[in-house]
């Protein structure tokens, strides 16, 4: 792992055992705010740590949002991440992926009847990470391909948003018309 | 060689609006080849064939034209080109002193194709590709707004970039099926019960392939429906 980015990723985790210290109401925005600055390395750096905590973040946002985790998990999880944490300190980053996995595991495990709906947060997290790369300006195959997530998703996803519309670029509709009107003569 | 290089994005943008049938008249009135290359045909065939459940069937139905061959999978034996526009794509932009990797290989394998057959024309609803070698400036505005950071312009390799694709030209699946509405293939969806069809018709198209991802701005579809209305 590269310097810079272990000392980014440590820095979203110190953030996020920050945040899950005492489960407050004002958790949901601070991990959604968290989520938010990880896209940006993400987007940079574009290798597996970057991307994994990314989605990991953004799953906790969409999990502690809906209400699924308890003093147990909260606790659960805060050891996970010290865990994930001390390891990258030390630089065994083998360990700290695994540390990772297991906190991907534990959101799994949060409970049988929610174990669909936890990788639908954990397949949705993807989507989402994928379009804030898209929309970042990275291409849609690039961001599928580093999610790890279809195409055929991605794009959907892409076209129910307003992000063509938010950027404001125009193309000379007429002239593209006309060229392709060309093409078939 | 007279052909159109189709990236992924319009393909599945036609099939997720149940319109993938129109590659078999397009085609006969282009009177000319429609290609896909090999990552092309991983990313709509193989990719949900072997990984996902989803778009499985979508993936038939583009394997189909495949077999029908009325898509052409380039037999690729020279990677020289595409490997150095991939190198130059990924090495326009610059933050803090590292070049941004913005595209990937199926883009640039399509633009690679299209220079190589001499046809020099991509399908793609990609906005990034067609950004960085049409309007690089505005490409590097996107990037800056949401990184935050100062993003520099790596101009030698954004000359070479764009003088190796200086006669690629490309076009969106949107232009695809408005040219397919102008010549009535898909006069078969006109709402003959309500008032306007023709209108309804098209308003009903350009939405479903903005809402497929196709780069567009409502502001341009609203053009589009001037465009149209004034040919009737």
């Amino acid at each position: 792992m590269k310097i810079e980015i272990k000392r980014d990723v440590l820095e979203v985790l110190e953030e996020v055992i920050e945040i899950l210290r005492v489960k407050e109401e004002k958790d949901v925005f601070e991990l959604k705010q968290l989520s938010n600055y990880t896209t940006k390395d993400s987007l940079v750096f574009q290798d597996e740590d970057s991307i994994s905590i990314g989605i990991l973040i953004y799953a906790l946002y969409k999990l502690v949002m809906r209400c699924y985790a308890d003093d147990t998990i909260y606790k659960n999880l805060m050891a996970g991440l010290m865990n994930a944490r001390d390891h990258l300190r030390k630089d065994h980053f083998v360990g700290y992926r695994k540390e990772i996995k297991k906190l991907f595991k534990l959101l799994s495990s949060i409970d049988k009847k929610l174990k669909l709906y936890v990788q639908e947060v954990i397949d949705q997290a993807k989507l989402k990470k994928g379009f804030k790369l898209f929309e970042g300006g990275v291409s849609a195959s690039k961001a599928a391909d580093l999610m790890g997530v279809s195409k055929w998703e991605l794009m959907s996803y892409i076209g129910n948003t307003q992000v063509f519309d938010r950027e404001k670029i125009s193309t000379d509709i007429r002239k593209r018309l006309a060229f392709t009107r060309s093409l078939f003569k | 060689m007279k052909a159109i290089v189709f990236d992924s994005g319009p393909i599945i943008n036609l099939a997720m609006n149940n319109i993938l049938w129109l590659i078999d008249p397009l085609k006969k009135q282009f009177k000319g080849q429609f290609i896909i290359g090999r990552r092309v045909k991983k990313e709509l065939i193989d990719y949900p064939l072997e990984k996902t459940k989803k778009f499985q069937f979508e993936a038939l139905q583009t394997l189909k034209l495949v077999e029908k061959k009325l898509l052409t999978v380039f037999p690729e034996k020279d990677f020289d080109l595409e490997n150095k526009l991939f190198e130059l794509f990924n090495s326009v932009f610059i933050i803090k002193g590292r070049p941004l990797k913005v595209v990937h290989g199926g883009e640039v394998e399509a633009v690679a194709i299209a220079i190589k057959t001499g046809s020099n024309v991509v399908a793609i609803d990609e906005r990034t590709t067609r950004l960085i070698l049409e309007e690089p400036k505005v490409m590097a505005r996107i990037f800056e707004k949401k990184l935050h950071s100062k993003i520099k312009i790596n101009q030698k390799a954004l000359n070479e970039l764009q003088s190796l694709t200086k006669n690629v030209r490309m076009i969106r699946s949107m232009e695809l099926v408005i040219y397919a509405y102008e010549k009535g293939l898909l006069d078969r969806y006109k709402p003959i019960s309500l008032k306007n069809p023709k209108k309804i018709l098209l308003h009903a198209l350009i939405w479903g392939i903005k809402l497929h991802g196709c780069s567009i701005t409502v502001k341009d579809m609203d053009e589009i429906m001037k465009i149209e209305a004034k040919r009737r």
